[in-house]
């Protein structure tokens, strides 16, 4: 109580000084909380943007699949078939904190050019597009054409992939029917083209080269409902029409499919004589390197990822747990963060979480040592005063404890209104409607719109942080204070 | 019974390349009850001899016994809570806590001691207040007191733990002769109704018919009394 009256006198008597230390105590906690407010909003955006809309929180690929970037690898790098999927997704759906899974097949495609023109690429999603729709409702909007029936074999093809096939091949591709010139490339608008392909031949692109090529029709355009830059690049096809092209095929189709003609042609090494002539689009390659992975599929229907949804668990804590549990069973498949799955992205959102923490970090550092050094000179000002309290008989515990009573009154007032304020703002902000079409800046926005966030810990975080700054702040005045002695006071006096 | 033994108390001060030899061996004793003045010129090291006595200085060597402590083996916490309960301190000038009342100023003592309730606590804060003279004065702060109110207010807080020993380095040298006077002729007072040694140090000639024992000290060393 004494020590807390003192604190309080004292900074009123030394109100210029308080109102400094003060002034850099509230706009510290309003950026801290600001700060803490817009990594939150981000961490919360990347979420809905990411987790809820493309990923799930945990990605599980094949055991022999060694780069964990599967969604977004530089040239493409082939993905993994994952095997065994029942027993892996079986596995997986039992455990009570799993949510829900949904497999799909992922990999590069190249897309032909049916009059001699480059080819383009394009990342194909194969999903059964009902359970897909189920687990990411409404992530997909589609702005012409129609969302696939049950059984409709076809392509969802984004903006961004349209625009990248523009870009490469010079075609543009939408469904029959009406279109909306505003969902065509905008160079193509530009050069006023008006010829649109309702089909895309496409061929899966893979280091084994058992792809086959396959056309498809082009079911609807639309956009991603977030990060279409990014997620646009990937065309959705129903499952069957994406094994096709990828040369998925299980052992018992293998079984029924090759004739003895066709066995011969696989042991041929000529693999040239099979490309001489003919329709691109109308044949259907198979090579060695397919009978291998053949070999391996079983009887399951193949796919390359599972994307699990958790409940109330962490995604690094998920894949701790399944990678245990696939182990136990024996099951071809590991797990990977929605993080690692992404690469660049995950890399990025952690790169830009770091930078604000970064930012919010140092600017903390320069406020606690500019408090620590206006307090280490309040209490060699008053080194008399100190001298003289020592003398009577003050420990210099409780000089220290003067020095942060002084603090933590003033980090209490101004700190708390500092927080108080930030909260009022991160509160206000996403009613302002601050928006963006940059998908960095979506990252940091946690969306389109700007949309810091704050819950009951991130509040408390701020608080344990203030009080964390207070302390670093003190631990310097509290030092020089406490080492003041009487004699100093003497020799000052 | 002595309350304070010195014997061969040696005190060095390093000043740049030379050392200044404050204290050269001195050795006395002070009885309780004593109303006791140390006389000697500026430098002689009077105000040393009452900070090593009042355990806010250390001796280079020699021994300083305190209420039968030996002050020179204490650690800086026993010497603080040796200050807190058995030694009283007036300063020249830097007396009191600005922002404390003068009030407040006599509690702080007893309230670092945390031994009395509050209530006792004030109520022994202000019979000392009327002791010395300015209880209507209880509520101003020490920029709101005159010197001589302000040095009362120290002797107040001085005696208020109940002191074996009050050291006062020089307490009327901010004084006029007339304010002087009545802080010397209160420490008396005091020193005859409560028993409390007082030890002051002085340069004025004029305070020593206050003292009933007078040590002189001249370049560090007892001169006779």
């Amino acid at each position: 109580m004494l020590v807390w009256r003192l604190a309080w006198r004292n900074l009123w008597r030394h109100r210029g000084r308080s109102l400094v230390v003060g002034g850099i105590l509230f706009l510290g906690a309003l950026l801290l909380t600001f700060g803490n407010g817009v990594v939150s909003g981000m961490e919360d955006g990347l979420r809905r943007q990411v987790v809820e809309s493309f990923t799930g929180d945990v990605v599980v690929a094949s055991d022999k699949q060694l780069d964990d970037n599967v969604f977004l690898s530089m040239m493409g790098k082939e993905v993994e078939p994952l095997y065994r999927i029942q027993a892996v997704r079986g596995a997986v759906d039992s455990l009570s904190w799993v949510k829900k899974s949904l497999p799909i097949g992922k990999n590069l495609a190249l897309a032909l050019h049916e009059n001699e023109g480059s080819p383009g690429y394009v990342f194909l999603l194969g999903v059964d597009f009902q359970d897909w729709q189920a687990f990411f409702p409404g992530a997909f909007q589609v702005k012409a054409g129609h969302l696939p029936k049950p059984g409709e074999a076809g392509l969802l093809m984004p903006t961004g992939a349209n625009e990248q096939l523009f870009q490469t091949m010079g075609q543009i591709y939408a469904p029959e029917g009406p279109l909306d010139s505003l969902l065509i490339p905008e160079e193509a608008r530009r050069l006023s083209l008006s010829e649109v392909r309702h089909d895309l031949v496409l061929m899966g692109y893979s280091n084994t080269m058992s792809a086959s090529d396959q056309r498809l029709k082009v079911l609807g355009l639309g956009k991603y409902r977030s990060l279409n830059t990014i997620w646009g690049h990937f065309a959705l096809c129903d499952i069957e029409s994406y094994r096709s092209v990828q040369g998925y095929h299980r052992n018992d189709e293998v079984v029924t499919d090759l004739s003895e003609s066709e066995a011969k042609v696989l042991e041929s090494e000529d693999l040239d004589a099979l490309l001489a002539d003919g329709d691109l689009a109308d044949q259907t390659v198979s090579t060695q390197a397919k009978t291998e992975n053949d070999v391996n599929a079983g009887v399951d229907p193949i796919w390359n990822l599972l994307l699990v949804k958790l409940a109330n668990t962490s995604p690094e804590e998920g894949v701790r747990r399944l990678d245990s549990v696939f182990q136990a069973r024996k099951l071809p498949a590991r797990a990977m963060t929605w993080h690692q799955a992404v690469g660049v992205i995950g890399s990025m959102a952690l790169l830009i979480r770091g930078a604000l923490l970064g930012f919010v970090g140092l600017l903390f550092v320069v406020a606690a040592i500019v408090i620590a050094n206006t307090l280490a000179m309040s209490a060699m000002e008053r080194a008399s005063e100190i001298g003289m309290m020592r003398a009577v008989g003050a420990t210099r515990t409780f000089i220290a404890r003067l020095m942060l009573s002084e603090t933590s009154v003033l980090a209490a007032v101004f700190g708390g209104a500092g927080v108080f304020l930030g909260v009022v703002v991160v509160g206000i902000i996403p009613y302002l409607g601050i928006s963006t079409t940059n998908d960095l800046l979506q990252m940091v926005y946690g969306g389109e719109i700007f949309h810091p966030l704050l819950r009951p810990l991130d509040i408390l975080l701020c608080l344990v942080e203030l009080g964390g700054v207070v302390c670093l702040a003190s631990l310097y005045p509290m030092k020089i204070a406490a080492s003041i002695t009487p004699l100093d006071a003497i020799a000052r006096d | 019974m002595n309350i304070v033994e010195i014997r061969d108390l040696v005190k060095n001060y390093p000043l740049g390349n030379t050392t200044v030899h404050a204290l050269r061996g001195v050795s006395m004793d002070i009885a309780q009850g004593a109303l006791m003045s140390v006389v000697g010129p500026s430098g002689s090291g009077k105000t040393t001899l009452l900070n090593i006595v009042g355990c806010v200085d250390s001796a280079t060597s020699g021994s300083v016994k305190v209420g039968g402590s030996e002050t020179t083996s204490l650690s800086d916490r026993e010497l603080t809570f040796l200050r807190l309960r058995k030694i009283g301190f007036i300063f020249q000038t830097f007396n009191l806590v600005p922002v404390l009342t003068a009030l407040e100023n006599v509690e702080f003592p007893l309230l670092l001691q945390g031994t009395l309730p509050k209530a006792k606590v004030r109520e022994k804060a202000r019979q000392l207040l009327e002791a010395v003279g300015i209880l209507g004065h209880e509520q101003h702060k020490p920029a709101e007191l005159s010197g001589g109110q302000r040095q009362r207010v120290a002797i107040a807080r001085a005696l208020v733990t109940d002191p074996d020993l009050v050291l006062a380095d020089e307490p009327t040298a901010n004084l006029d002769s007339e304010t002087g006077d009545s802080i010397l002729r209160l420490m008396q007072t005091m020193n005859q109704e409560r028993g409390t040694t007082f030890v002051f140090s002085t340069h004025d000639p004029q305070v020593l018919r206050y003292a009933k024992d007078v040590v002189r000290i001249h370049d560090g060393q007892l001169a006779g009394g």
